[in-house]
């Protein structure tokens, strides 16, 4: 992991899905910390001076890969009061601290088979990441089958003779597996 | 700006005026004034960190800290940088880091063979011991003082796990051959940068052709926090083991004043601990504190920014100190530059031929008479030394140039601090000492 820092960034770009739902896109006003696909930071909306305490922070997984260094995409879900502040007060042009990046959830790429991918709402996020860094390092990416459905309520009825053969299925989603990703091998 | 700021700034501009009036440079008198073999190179920027550091009252590794990491991991273009309290602790975590358990296989046992070599510091030496391996010495070269990749290829055994070397006194070895031979081995190659912060291999800097590299920022090193090292890599792996045995051996990786950046403090399964144990207190390696003060980092921070010039300066003396000694070169072995190497020296290293009618201690003694200071190579040979004398090792070879270097071998400064002048008082008294003596 990548030595994490505090950095600012500003909105320079809101896609609103839903009234709940929405995509930022930051520009980092510092040098931003190297990251791989699929980790994350912490966003504050608070002020905040490098010589006291980190703010109150909200996590989020970063929505793109990581080949441009000055950009930073989140998919943000109003879940709580916290993020639903985000949704109201940010608008293209505010400034933010941010600070990461974090977590191991990286999808090795030295496999040669298929990988699927399942995810459900803004936890998509690190599986759009990791597709574009393997773009972006030009590796094993022979065929996208990109799916869009509506997510049921828990996987429990997928059998495996539903699942392409694979190397693994890694199933991200909040809302049904507790906020802990799995991995299946 | 509340009245907190303004008396901040106030007492930074009396910090900045008391600086330029109590580190005036003096005059230069020859033979009076010492002429240093390094010296801390600072100007008033360095005491307004240290102090404004010293008013946030973080003390523990903060902002500054944090902006040092995120300098030095730019300027190697690498992913981790990790400040520690010297470049021995730095040594020392980088190889502690080898051995953790994580690393299956290839993690470095108790008895497994490290090779090393004897002309050097300490430090880089004695993590193998600390962690129960076993150094095997190889022979240097006279001139760069550094080993041949043949030297290190032909002392790999069954039994070897890592090669850990110096480029001491910022020569580079060839670290491009020996990661290729590593590469192929299967081996750790852990680059001991501590001199040679700046030096390049093939327009590359070295630390970044190792699994692992250290950097020092002692006073007498390219750039200083007074005491102070960094680690640097790019494996992540290796990275968070390294935050560990640095922070006490804890397996979580929050920052001083953080909680929680992972989300998981309370929701994991460790060991036998019962399950949501808080990450904060869990230790997945024997490690240690050697963690710096956000108040050293200040320091570091001014230094950095300085760091080009800094190596421009050692170079442009080490270039002069050459010109004005290659009449000697048949008494004296001057330092030499290995092919393609680009190096920020930490000092002018010569060797006292066999054929000259003097010694070196008669040389070094007539330099400190005339106020030039003069030092060892630092250990010579670390085996001679009565630390070594119990300890498990295996000489390769022989270690004939390292008992010449032991015995003949001295260097002086080329630091940003000398000016011509000090470099043409240098000069005078090797001639004196030639018509003296020859």
């Amino acid at each position: 992991m990548a030595t994490p820092t505090k950095f600012q960034a500003e909105v320079i770009k809101i896609d609103r899905h839903s009234d709940d739902v929405s995509t930022y896109e930051f520009r980092c006003l510092s040098r931003r910390p190297r990251y791989k696909a699929g980790q994350f930071i912490h966003l504050s909306l608070e002020p905040y001076n490098p010589a006291m305490h980190w703010p109150e922070s909200r996590v989020f997984t970063v929505a793109n890969g990581p080949s441009n260094r000055e950009l930073i995409r989140l998919s943000i879900s109003a879940k709580g009061e916290y993020t639903r502040r985000i949704i109201r007060e940010l608008d293209v042009g505010a400034q933010v601290w941010m600070k990461g990046p974090y977590g191991e959830f990286i999808v090795k790429t030295e496999t040669q088979r298929d990988v699927v991918l399942i995810a459900g709402g803004t936890e998509v996020a690190p599986f759009v990441a990791f597709m574009e860094e393997m773009l972006w390092l030009e590796v094993w990416v022979y065929e996208y089958r990109y799916t869009m459905g509506f997510a049921p309520q828990n996987y429990s009825h997928l059998k495996k003779s539903q699942i392409p053969a694979c190397d693994r299925l890694i199933i991200s989603d909040v809302s049904t597996m507790q906020n802990k990703r799995q991995v299946r091998e | 700006m509340i009245d907190s700021d303004c008396r901040r700034q106030d007492i930074l501009q009396m910090v900045k005026e008391y600086c330029r009036e109590t580190f005036k440079n003096g005059k230069f008198i020859p033979g009076e004034t010492p002429v240093r073999y390094a010296g801390r190179v600072f100007d008033d920027q360095e005491l307004v960190n240290a102090v404004d550091a010293s008013l946030d009252f973080w003390l523990t590794a903060g902002r500054f800290s944090e902006k040092l990491e995120g300098d030095l991991a730019g300027y190697f273009d690498l992913d981790i940088a990790l400040l520690v309290n010297s470049g021995s602790s730095a040594n020392l975590v980088a190889f502690s880091s080898l051995t953790s358990p994580a690393l299956g296989d290839r993690r470095v046992c108790p008895g497994d063979e490290v090779i090393t070599v004897a002309a050097g510091f300490p430090t880089t030496v004695n993590p193998i011991i600390q962690n129960n391996a076993v150094p095997v010495f190889v022979d240097v070269e006279l001139g760069t003082y550094v080993p041949t990749v043949e030297a290190i290829a032909s002392a790999i055994t069954s039994r070897t796990k890592a090669v850990m070397i110096a480029h001491t006194m910022g020569i580079p070895y060839d670290v491009a051959a020996v990661s290729d031979l590593c590469k192929k081995k299967g081996l750790w190659l852990i680059e001991d940068c501590c001199d040679a912060l700046g030096s390049k291999l093939n327009n590359q800097l070295v630390g970044t052709f190792g699994d692992i590299a250290t950097l020092s920022f002692y006073p007498a090193h390219q750039m200083t926090m007074g005491e102070g090292g960094a680690v640097l890599t790019n494996d992540e792996e290796l990275g968070r083991i390294a935050r560990s045995f640095r922070d006490w051996g804890r397996d979580c990786y929050c920052s001083g004043g953080e909680n929680n950046t992972c989300g998981k403090r309370f929701s994991q399964q460790f060991g036998s601990l019962p399950f949501g144990f808080d990450h904060k207190y869990v230790y997945s390696h024997i490690g240690y504190n050697l963690k710096v003060t956000d108040i050293q980092a200040a320091i570091g921070c001014a230094q950095f920014k300085k760091l080009g010039g800094f190596i421009e300066a050692r170079r442009r003396n080490w270039a002069a100190l050459s010109q004005e000694l290659r009449p000697y070169s048949d008494k004296l072995i001057l330092p030499q530059t290995p092919d393609k190497s680009e190096p920020c020296y930490f000092g002018y290293v010569i060797t006292v031929s066999d054929s000259a009618s003097f010694t070196r201690n008669q040389l070094t003694g007539y330099l400190e008479e005339a106020k030039i200071e003069t030092r060892n190579l630092f250990c010579g040979n670390i085996t001679r030394h009565p630390a070594y004398e119990n300890v498990s090792y295996r000489i390769h070879g022989d270690l004939m140039n390292t008992d010449q270097i032991m015995n003949n071998t001295f260097f002086i400064g080329v630091y940003p601090g000398l000016t011509k002048d000090h470099i043409d008082h240098i000069s005078n008294v090797f001639r004196t000492f030639m018509k003296e003596h020859c």
